[in-house]
């Protein structure tokens, strides 16, 4: 029987949506283990091991990441980071009625906005400047909102900074020119910040921070 | 110091603003509209919009979006959980699986909403529509079972929700056929409609009579 409280989270063997998830469990100290799935390399980069269990877990609304705690379970990749940060560090999701909207905003700007659309481009089309160039502009209005503030909601690092955070590395590994750096360095010195917070640098050196590809091996682009 | 009217700003549809609505009706808010017409075909032009979008002070210009105060908000979801946060934050849910619960459902609820509202200006297929929504609702009903709202025995953002989705999904169901297939679904919507509140905003004036759609879509347009 599983420890009282550790939460277990799941997805495929990739960085993908599971990275920025574990930026938040580590940096609110979460007791959790992972279950993963590894997809198939060419030529039919089957997912049977994940379509085999997929309807039998108890999930609502089967799909990865899923999360697990107790009889509770979940999908949904940010409403799985809002569960996270509600559980253990709330404070990161915002304190009054008008900051924690505001973070909501934020999240939903960064992930559908933002990384869903970089994605989907790194899945389908091989024109590595036309995906950073669908990145710059992704990224400039949320550039603009952080401005030269530390983190987006001032000077403590909250749930968008987090999750900005996995993105950034994502769009450096295609900035071979450094446009990107170049145009957003509040974005990129923002990504540096995240990654010095104590308890994300000791993630990022342990054997949790796994080397792996940030996507799935049937992807047009693998940095 | 009184407190001001809520702003919120839309087109002059049903669109997504009245799922907004149904909260702020809920929750007693007071707020009035700003209702932005888009043109005629052929061009349909948004420039009543362009014209202020980048006026208003919003972070991330988009319709709908929320003025109180000082304060400015766009993301229909986050605008509906503000609502909620202010004036009934009990309906974002109490606990922590509660709050992931309903953010969960949020989710996939607007993400059927897209599917569904993106059809309905590429296809005048109705038929088709019905279809998408039927596989959508699978899932969802199954989630809701025998409960009579999502947490169980309270009412909570989902429910608000959902009763202006069920909306459009009978238009698309020009045989009647939900009640059949989903009768707990139907049995939500029509006890969110009969909430005191919300009985009271449709038989209302500010219960406008608006398509669902705006004047370039190919179904319920405006």
């Amino acid at each position: 029987m599983e420890s009282e409280g550790k939460i277990t989270v799941a997805y495929w063997k990739i960085r993908g949506l599971f990275r920025h998830i574990q930026y938040v469990l580590e940096y609110c100290g979460a007791d959790y283990d992972t279950k993963i799935y590894e997809a198939g390399g060419p030529p039919d980069y089957c997912r049977k091991v994940w379509f085999d269990n997929k309807f039998n877990l108890g999930l609502d609304f089967p799909n990865l990441p899923y999360l697990v705690d107790g009889d509770f379970k979940m999908t949904e990749t940010v409403p799985i980071i809002f569960y996270i940060a509600e559980k253990y560090k709330p404070e990161i999701l915002g304190e009054t009625p008008q900051e924690k909207a505001t973070i909501q905003m934020l999240m939903n700007i960064i992930h559908f906005e933002a990384k869903e659309p970089i994605t989907w481009d790194f899945y389908l089309i091989e024109d590595r400047a036309k995906t950073l160039e669908g990145a710059i502009k992704a990224i400039e209005p949320i550039a603009k909102f952080l401005g030269d503030k530390d983190y987006f909601m001032g000077d403590k690092p909250m749930l968008p900074d987090l999750h900005i955070a996995e993105l950034v590395h994502l769009v450096l590994a295609i900035d071979t020119e450094g446009e990107f750096a170049e145009k957003f360095p509040n974005i990129v010195a923002l990504q540096k910040r995240v990654d010095n917070l104590p308890e994300i640098k000791a993630f990022l050196e342990s054997d949790r921070c796994k080397d792996i590809p940030f996507h799935n091996l049937n992807a047009k682009q693998n940095p | 110091m009184e407190s001001k009217k809520l702003i919120i700003g839309y087109w002059n549809i049903r669109g997504l603003v009245r799922h907004v609505e149904y909260v702020l009706e809920y929750c007693g808010a007071d707020y009035e509209t700003k209702l932005y017409e888009l043109g005629d075909g052929p061009d349909f032009s948004k420039k009543v919009w362009f014209d202020e979008k980048f006026n208003l002070g919003l972070e991330f210009p988009n319709l709908p979006y929320v003025i109180d105060g000082d304060f400015t908000l766009t993301e229909t979801v986050p605008v509906m959980f503000y609502v909620a946060e202010k004036y009934k934050p009990e309906l974002n849910g109490e606990t922590a699986k509660e709050k992931g619960k309903v953010k969960m459902l949020m989710a996939i609820l607007h993400g059927l909403k897209w599917d569904l509202t993106m059809h309905c200006y590429r296809s005048d297929d109705a038929n088709e529509g019905l279809k998408l929504s039927f596989e959508g609702l699978e899932n969802i009903s199954k989630c809701l079972g025998d409960k009579d709202f999502f947490l169980g025995d309270k009412l909570s953002l989902p429910d608000l929700y959902i009763a202006e989705l069920i909306a459009l999904i009978k238009a698309f169901d020009t045989e009647n056929t939900l009640a059949e297939n989903y009768p707990n679904i139907d049995a939500l919507h029509k006890r969110v409609d009969e909430l005191p509140e919300i009985k009271a905003f449709l038989e209302s004036d500010r219960c406008k009579d608006f398509k669902f759609n705006n004047k370039s879509a190919k179904l319920f347009p405006s």
